[in-house]
């Protein structure tokens, strides 16, 4: 009985091993009967979590259309936001044929269970928000799905990324756009997108998750869903957002180390958010801290999941 | 506060969704692609679904085309008749 | 139309034809804002993706009629700012909030089609050219919002139970608002800028409902106030409610 459970696992680390050469090699998977169970669920968990973040955009969003300055503005953001429920519809039509069932997924999930990132968990308070939400988020973002586009060896899921990445660009190009507008605006409203971009910062380098000192060889990198590390990826969205950002005038707590020849933080990761202040407080945590505060989520995760899955009429609406 | 209760029958047109494959080009020198996927319960729904989710360009040509009518011939044996993209 | 270089050299027939753009702009901006506070109301994540883009298609075409209203006196400043609830002149039939999809649905459905059907006689104006060009573009970027409506009609009416109908007929007579009294003066017509009169386009509105809808025989008319510079009887103006929902914030950050 033992032996044969042993040789049982054998034979399954020999597929593995078989399938991870197979795909180091630069095979890539088109359909789900080449898989292993595991890299089933790698891919099926990063697809997953994928969808989640977009579709969570539809909460965040739609107070940034609702206080639009105009109609161009209101446009513009009802256009973004289009295109992230495009993702999400894409995205959740894929986890069909792994057998998700997306209106499961989406309207009678408990909002607990759903996986976004802590990023999108704050009410955008002002379009100064918006601007930033592109500039910070979305720029976070499309590295990711960039790199997943180039390296993902499911190829219907890198294909798909196709049209999310050709979007998501304009998404971060709308930002620099906004951010720069408003930092010709005078001190007043510098001011006030300098205070912001102290909220949005951390949440932007905190985006793509633990240091590579933690978690590093990660079962994604294995199988090729994704083919950069975290601080691989933070440090492309640091190359991009630092030298902006002192082009324009804000501050950032980063900076080029040119003994290293990369950006650098100019604290320790992880930091908390102090909830009450929604100020950072820059002294390092341990990472089950930090794990624990992005387990409990900002305050827009449950109600805004909450208000996707109900319906309001008549008085409710005005 | 209600919450949404989604009718399967009526809104999906089953238990399980129904599929449209859509289908475009941009110009006359580009092949007619396969673009994505849209669920509707009839066709007028997915015809205006498909034009609104996959609106990035503006198309020369589209079409959609109901999943159930597909006949597999690589794909037999897999669970996807139809890759996403 | 010739080049109006001041407001005060306006015809007669220019002030008429001024005010019903500014009407069917306006119901544009105020449809929008439904699709604005519909939006989280979806029922798919495909329609989250065709409510924002029916929002984004009745923002661009009220914008494009506001800025050719523009040789008319009208600015975007007055437009999205100066202007309270009193001041919009969209239809009676979209101040009422849905109650329900269903009643989403109908109204979505008469209002696309009210707007288009008005729209569609300005398609062969000779008198100017522009608006006849804007018209026809509007009239093509609009067919997939009545798809849309249809699609959904048709799903809902599977159920026996299914409220839709009711709602069309209510929906209806208030839309029906939007046209006055049959056999009116209509200079607008009569001086050429549109190519049928207000009573042939209720008319052909109610031929294209009945496509769709049962509409019953000798459907009322409204009372005798129909005031054609706001096309509604009674009072002008929108609820405040309404208003304070859909109207723009944060003026000193609008973009460019
Ligand atoms: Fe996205
Ligand atoms: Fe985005």
């Amino acid at each position: 009985m033992a032996q044969a459970a042993v040789a049982r696992e054998n034979a399954e680390e020999a597929t593995e091993v078989a399938l991870q050469t197979r795909i180091k090699a630069g095979a890539t998977l088109e359909d789900i009967s080449e898989m292993t169970p595991r890299y089933r669920d790698v891919l099926v968990a990063t697809m997953a979590i994928a969808a989640d973040l977009e579709i969570m955009t539809l909460p965040l969003d739609f107070d940034a259309i609702a206080f639009a300055p105009s109609i161009n503005d209101r446009i513009a953001i009802a256009s973004a936001l289009q295109d992230e429920m495009g993702h999400a519809q894409v995205m959740f039509r894929m986890l069909e044929d792994f057998g998700f069932d997306s209106y499961h997924q989406v309207f009678e999930r408990d909002p607990k269970n759903f996986k976004t990132f802590f990023l999108l968990e704050f009410g955008n308070l002002s379009p100064i928000d918006v601007g930033l939400g592109h500039l910070v988020g979305d720029q976070a973002g499309y590295i990711t799905t960039c790199d997943l586009e180039q390296n993902c060896s499911f190829g219907p899921y890198s294909r798909s990324l196709r049209k999310v990445n050709f979007e998501e660009n304009f998404h971060v190009k709308r930002g620099e756009y906004m951010i720069r507008h408003y930092m010709q605006q005078g001190p007043e409203i510098r001011k006030r997108v300098q205070e912001r971009m102290d909220f949005w910062f951390p949440l932007g380098a905190e985006w793509f998750g633990a240091t590579d000192d933690v978690k590093s060889r990660t079962d994604q990198l294995h199988y090729k869903i994704r083919g950069n590390s975290n601080d691989q990826l933070r440090q492309i969205w640091l190359q991009r957002l630092v030298p902006f950002c002192e082009q324009v005038g804000l501050k950032v707590p980063a900076h080029f180390d040119s003994e290293k020849g990369i950006y650098v933080l100019d604290y320790q990761m992880p930091i908390l958010l102090n909830l009450e202040t929604m100020k950072w407080d820059f002294r390092t945590v341990t990472w089950p801290e930090k794990l624990a505060q992005w387990k409990k989520g900002g305050p827009l995760k449950l109600p805004g999941l909450s208000r996707m899955q109900t319906e309001l009429w008549g008085q409710d609406l005005w | 506060m209600m919450k949404k209760v989604i009718d399967r029958q009526l809104e999906l047109g089953g238990d399980k969704p129904e599929f449209y494959e859509v289908f475009a080009r941009r110009d006359s020198a580009e092949p007619l692609t396969h673009i994505g996927s849209v669920e509707a319960p009839n066709e007028q729904l997915a015809e205006a679904r498909a034009w609104f989710v996959y609106d990035h360009h503006t198309w020369r040509e589209m079409c959609i085309v109901p999943l159930s009518a597909i006949v597999t011939i690589t794909e037999r044996d897999s669970k996807s008749k139809v890759k996403v993209v | 139309m010739a080049v109006i270089n001041s407001i005060e050299g306006l015809s007669e027939a220019d002030r008429f034809l001024g005010d019903e753009l500014y009407c069917i702009a306006d119901a544009k901006l105020v449809l929008a804002g439904w699709y604005m506070m519909v939006l989280q109301n979806g029922r798919s994540i495909a329609d989250f993706t065709s409510i924002c883009a029916m929002m984004q298609g009745q923002y661009g075409h009220a914008r494009a009629l506001y800025q050719h209203l523009g040789r008319f006196g009208v600015t975007l400043e007055e437009v999205e700012w100066t202007r309270g609830a009193k001041d919009i002149r969209s239809p009676k039939l979209l101040d009422r909030p849905p109650q329900s999809w269903s009643d989403f649905v109908a109204a979505i459905f008469m209002a696309e089609q009210a707007i288009s059907t008005q729209l569609s006689a300005y398609r062969t104006s000779l008198a100017d050219r522009t608006l006849a060009r804007l018209a026809d573009k509007i009239l093509k970027e609009s067919r997939f919002h009545l798809s849309y409506s249809v699609g959904w009609i048709k799903a809902l009416r599977k159920d026996p139970a299914s409220t839709v109908d009711e709602d069309a007929r209510r929906r209806l007579v208030e839309a029906l608002d939007w046209w006055g009294e049959p056999d009116q003066p209509d200079i607008i017509f009569s001086s050429g800028y549109r190519d049928a009169s207000d009573s042939d386009l209720r008319e052909r509105f109610l031929n294209v409902v009945g496509t769709t809808f049962d509409v019953p025989d000798g459907i009322a008319g409204p009372a005798k106030s129909w005031r054609p510079s706001i096309r509604r009887t009674g009072s002008p103006g929108i609820p405040e409610t309404l208003f304070e929902k859909i109207r723009f914030k944060n003026r000193e950050l609008a973009m460019p």
